[in-house]
């Protein structure tokens, strides 16, 4: 038995009392750290713009005051040793929820913007590494400003990796295969969390800094270099920039760009062998070779369906826009809602597929799709033979019944979010190509779709794009099970009460 | 006896010949044969509508037709023992062969087609052998008579086979009408009629005519309609097909008793057949049994209600009229049926409502109707087996080591049979992904691409954007009709036995070289 994978197992109703109080004590701790990191940021981005002193003052100030107020508080909270990955789940829900909050404050007090509304929906954005911004004149912005709305998406994309190998169980069912995040064959063997979050960061922080590195060595400035590695690495998008990686018009830089973006697309655990050297884990993933493949064969298309349209130049452009889309990046090209009727639905299928599982970004994702793909050739093979027993594989590696029960769920959750997605933004008032492509493109956490119009948005709009942005970012079982246990909970809550009452007069 | 001399013959000098042993070409032949007599009727009013001359051809076709159908059923026999692996590419052959010489009359007829549009016409005759409703066909009023009888009954006869498929082949997919009746039926009743396929498929066959001939009597007796409109429409109602011989369709007629008659008689084509038998037999609790049933009359209930509020609320139209206009259009969709109701002073051109009107019809033709009935689509019970499976993965997700059965009307579904529900909703994905990105590809706008995918893979007929109701597939590129003509057949083969057959066919074209 693979205890520790399944903590709900070893969970008898005499431990609920305690879990519960656990859970609120991981909730509040992971907050706290939550807001000392988004500190250090705050600091480092007030540093960084040092330059024009008021904005720069405003976010030092937020940046030292909240870590040091949730410096001093985290002494006190105790942690869990054995939290389970529900409570790993809704500890990450607030630490989010306390990042977007202290960034909304960011934008607000350094006069980014004046309205809240748009200060939130930047900081969900961000934090969900999905390219939708709201705010007006990116150019005049303050650079300590800018680098902070970078740094957002940064944190943004170590944070889901994190979770992915913190409330590890919950995710199992989405990447099919357990353990890979791991970078190891199964969970009793995986290394402890903490493990793993250093194996993350190394390869996340080595991979930035090569990032910004070449980003500089091709002609970028530095805030521009660090500013860019930390969206592309992040799988997010925001640009300094208005009008994405044309602005440069370099092709050093889009080259750098696709690279790193097409890098951003492959899963960690993968990116740590070859990290360590051992690069015969490259040549063995199946899930590699595919997302490759597919790669190629998105901008061959691509290239074909716009050759019309600038020749050769077509091939580099589609090359950057393929890897942007397919990694779920989002640095979308000038005019793309120009591109021919083929091309644009190629890329919103690619944007529906999205990268390796085990990356900070979004979309089906590739070994979900292989593994769907294979299900059903094996329903239909046990059409022919009935009698045979099929196993579904990926690659060499044998994929277990009860999370392919999970995927399929997966799979029809995902379809139904995405017309449910159309329908509201059609609601709100998008045309029918409009919304579907954008529907698709927040549920992938890309942000820009083809055919969109994603300039100013509306109410209606930010808030139908917003809920998908989260469901993408978050997956879909642990915020349905977070929720089902919000109403459970509430109604034994309410049951209590109403059992209490009278007890309470007497 | 046969088995013996059958192992003799392989060390005997002289070959058998094995293409003589054949059950596709037998069931093919006799299928073809079928054809004969509507050819010959159509025929018959073409020539007596005098007004047009197309009865050369549909008599010419008449035989060609009656010719190759004899030389298959006679020339070839069915093997000694069918596997079931076996019925796949039969079920795959015959829809494309009954196409192929469906099509015949309308390449002979240079006004009609000719062969110079041979696309065009083979694109006409899938549609209609599929009960699709989708046309090419631009001027239709000022086509002969009998033709036009002809186009009405290719869907007719796609009707017909949709009957058989059901009880034959689907119960093999274990997706029919079967194993859901085993399930949800407490006694030992089935979806078997009679002890012997062909038994349950005549009956069935029984209850499509009569429903037929009902349609038509009632359509009749509605002030406007001729007796040859009433038959023409009764045709293509019964097989929720969609085709008129008027350009106008329904709008024809501007009629409420028409529409009336026909969405009843859609909804009726769209539930399932078996049902109908028992309920003329008196037990008329079998459609309340039958709980994706009731659920398709739920749906088709709440979406008139929605449709009428947005068309109401949101386009400004009177609320009696919003109610008719989003009557008919739901069930025309949602049966995929496929008529239109276009007129003066109506909202019927459904391709300029607003979009979450438009994306609520997409949701409709991509559920369709009920089990075992001429409707296309996915089918309302693999809806709801898919929202049953997916609402259980929630709570796997949060219980790992739970089990959790999916239920249908109180009754447990067999996994096995979930499993390929859930198989098949990929199958759906690949072939509406592929098939947008072809068609697309080929130039047309994604609404019209989407929703003319969609409507192929459901056999609905018209689709949203460019190619609504009041305009036709012609907007699509001549490739891409080809395309979404084989995407009907898909559809129509609901999908596992296109991809069966394909897998069969291939295996056994790979043995043979």
């Amino acid at each position: 038995m693979r205890a520790p994978a399944d903590p709900p197992a070893r969970r008898g109703t005499a431990g609920r009392r305690t879990r519960s109080r656990a859970s609120t004590d991981l909730a509040l701790w992971a907050s706290l750290w939550a807001s000392v990191v988004c500190g250090l940021g705050l600091v480092l981005s007030g540093l960084v713009g040092l330059g024009d002193l008021a904005p720069a003052a405003a976010l030092l100030g937020l940046g030292v005051g909240c870590s040091a107020v949730a410096g001093l508080c985290v002494r006190r909270v105790r942690v869990p040793s054995h939290p389970s990955p529900m409570a790993i789940f809704a500890a990450a829900c607030s630490a989010w929820s306390m990042m977007i909050l202290i960034s909304t404050a960011a934008y607000l007090l350094t006069g980014a913007t004046g309205s809240l509304p748009d200060a939130i929906f930047e900081s969900i954005a961000g934090f969900c590494t999905t390219n939708l911004s709201v705010l007006p004149q990116l150019e005049s912005l303050p650079a300590a400003v800018l680098f902070w709305r970078a740094l957002t998406q940064w944190l943004g994309g170590f944070a889901a990796l994190a979770l992915l190998a913190g409330a590890f169980p919950l995710y199992v069912p989405a990447l099919v295969l357990p353990g890979d995040i791991a970078g190891l064959p199964d969970r009793a063997s995986a290394p402890p969390f903490g493990t793993q979050l250093r194996r993350i960061a190394v390869v996340y922080g080595t991979v930035s800094a090569l990032c910004a590195a070449s980003y500089a060595i091709a002609g970028m400035g530095a805030l521009d270099a660090f500013s860019y590695s930390f969206t592309t690495i992040s799988t997010g998008g925001f640009g300094n920039h208005p009008g994405g990686l044309e602005y440069f018009d370099s092709t050093a830089i889009e080259s750098v760009a696709t690279v790193f973006m097409a890098l951003a697309g492959v899963s960690v655990v993968t990116l740590w062998w070859a990290v360590r050297g051992r690069w015969g884990v490259l040549w063995q993933s199946f899930e590699l070779r595919a997302y490759l493949l597919v790669l190629a064969v998105g901008i061959a298309a691509v290239a074909a369906l716009t050759w019309s349209d600038g020749g050769p130049a077509a091939l580099r452009r589609a090359a950057v826009t393929v890897t942007a889309v397919s990694s779920s990046t989002g640095f979308e090209p000038a005019g793309w809602s120009g591109w021919s009727w083929g091309a644009q639905a190629v890329l919103v299928a690619l944007i529906a597929t999205g990268g390796m599982a085990g990356t900070a970004g979004g979309g089906f994702q590739m070994r979900r799709a292989i593994a769907a793909a294979r299900y059903a050739y094996r329903e239909l093979v046990t059409e022919i033979h009935p009698h045979t027993v099929h196993v579904v594989k990926i690659g060499r590696r044998s994929v277990a019944e009860r999370p392919l029960a999970l995927l399929n769920g997966y799979q029809i959750l995902f379809a139904t979010a995405v017309l449910a997605g159309v329908f509201g933004l059609s609601l709100a008032g998008m045309d029918l190509w409009g919304g579907a492509s954008a529907s698709i493109s927040a549920l992938a956490t890309m942000g820009p779709a083809p055919g969109a119009d994603l300039g100013a948005l509306e109410g209606g709009e930010r808030i139908v794009l917003a809920v998908m942005m989260v469901l993408g970012r978050l997956s879909f079982f642990p915020l349905l099970v977070l929720a089902r246990g919000a109403v459970t909970g509430t109604r034994r809550l309410l049951s209590a009460e109403r059992a209490n009452g009278p007890r309470m007069h007497s | 006896m046969r088995r013996a001399l059958r192992g003799a013959s392989e060390f005997s000098l002289v070959p058998r010949a094995p293409h003589r042993q054949n059950l596709s070409l037998h069931v093919v032949g006799l299928a073809l044969l079928f054809l004969v007599p509507g050819l010959i009727i159509a025929t018959l009013v073409e020539w007596a509508s005098a007004t047009s001359d197309g009865e050369w051809p549909l008599l010419l076709a008449a035989l060609i037709t009656a010719a190759v159908g004899v030389i298959l059923f006679r020339g070839f026999r069915p093997p000694d023992d069918v596997r079931p692996s076996d019925v796949f590419p039969v079920v795959v052959w015959t829809w494309l062969w009954c196409s192929v010489l469906g099509a015949l009359p309308y390449v002979l007829d240079a006004g009609f087609f000719g062969w110079s549009q041979w696309d065009s016409a083979l694109f006409e005759s899938i549609s209609g052998f599929t009960a699709s409703g989708s046309t090419v066909l631009v001027d239709i009023d000022a086509h002969g008579r009998g033709m036009l009888l002809w186009r009405q009954l290719t869907q007719w006869y796609g009707g017909m086979g949709m009957v058989v498929l059901a009880v034959s082949v689907l119960p093999l997919l274990g997706v029919g009408g079967q194993e859901l009746m085993r399930a949800e039926t407490p006694g030992p009743e089935s979806d078997r009629l009679a002890p012997r396929i062909s038994g349950t498929a005549k009956r069935l066959w029984l209850v499509y005519a009569g429903l037929t001939v009902v349609i038509a009597v009632a359509l009749f007796a509605v002030p406007g309609v001729g007796l040859y409109d009433a038959v023409a429409h009764a045709l293509t109602v019964a097989g929720t097909g969609g085709f008129s011989p008027y350009g106008g369709s329904i709008g024809h007629f501007e009629s409420l008793g028409a529409e009336l008659v026909m969405a009843t008689g859609m909804i009726a084509g769209a539930m399932s057949f078996s049902l109908h038998y028992r309920a003329l037999r008196g037990d008329w609790r079998a459609y309340r049994r039958a709980s994706d049933q009731m659920l398709f009359l739920k749906i088709i209930a709440f979406a008139t209600a929605l449709i009428t509020l947005l068309l109401w609320l949101r386009q400004g139209a009177s609320f009696g009229l919003s109610l008719r206009d989003a009557f008919f259009n739901v069930v025309t969709l949602a049966t995929s049926g496929g008529f239109h109701n276009i007129r003066p002073g109506g909202l019927g051109d459904f391709a300029a409502w607003t979009p979450p009107t438009q994306v609520v019809l997409g949701v409709l033709m991509l559920i369709g109707g009920g089990a075992g009935s001429t409707s296309g689509g996915m089918k309302v019970f693999r809806a709801q087996i898919s929202a049953a499976h997916a609402l259980r993965t929630v709570r796997l997700a949060r219980r790992p080591r739970s089990v959790v059965p999916v239920k249908l009307g109180g009754a447990v579904i067999p996994e096995p049979v979930v499993g390929r529900v859930l198989g098949f909703g990929t199958l759906y994905i690949i072939s509406f992904g592929v098939g947008t990105l072809i068609v697309t590809s080929l130039g047309a706008d994604p609404v019209t691409a989407v929703s003319g995918v969609i409507s192929a893979l459901s056999n609905m007929g018209p689709a949203l954007g460019e190619a609504g109701p009041s305009s036709n597939f012609t907007v699509f590129a001549r490739p891409a009709r080809l395309v979404l003509a084989g995407l009907m057949i898909v559809g129509r083969l609901e999908i596992t036995a296109v991809f069966l057959g394909a897998a069969v066919i291939l295996r056994h074209l790979h043995r043979r070289l």
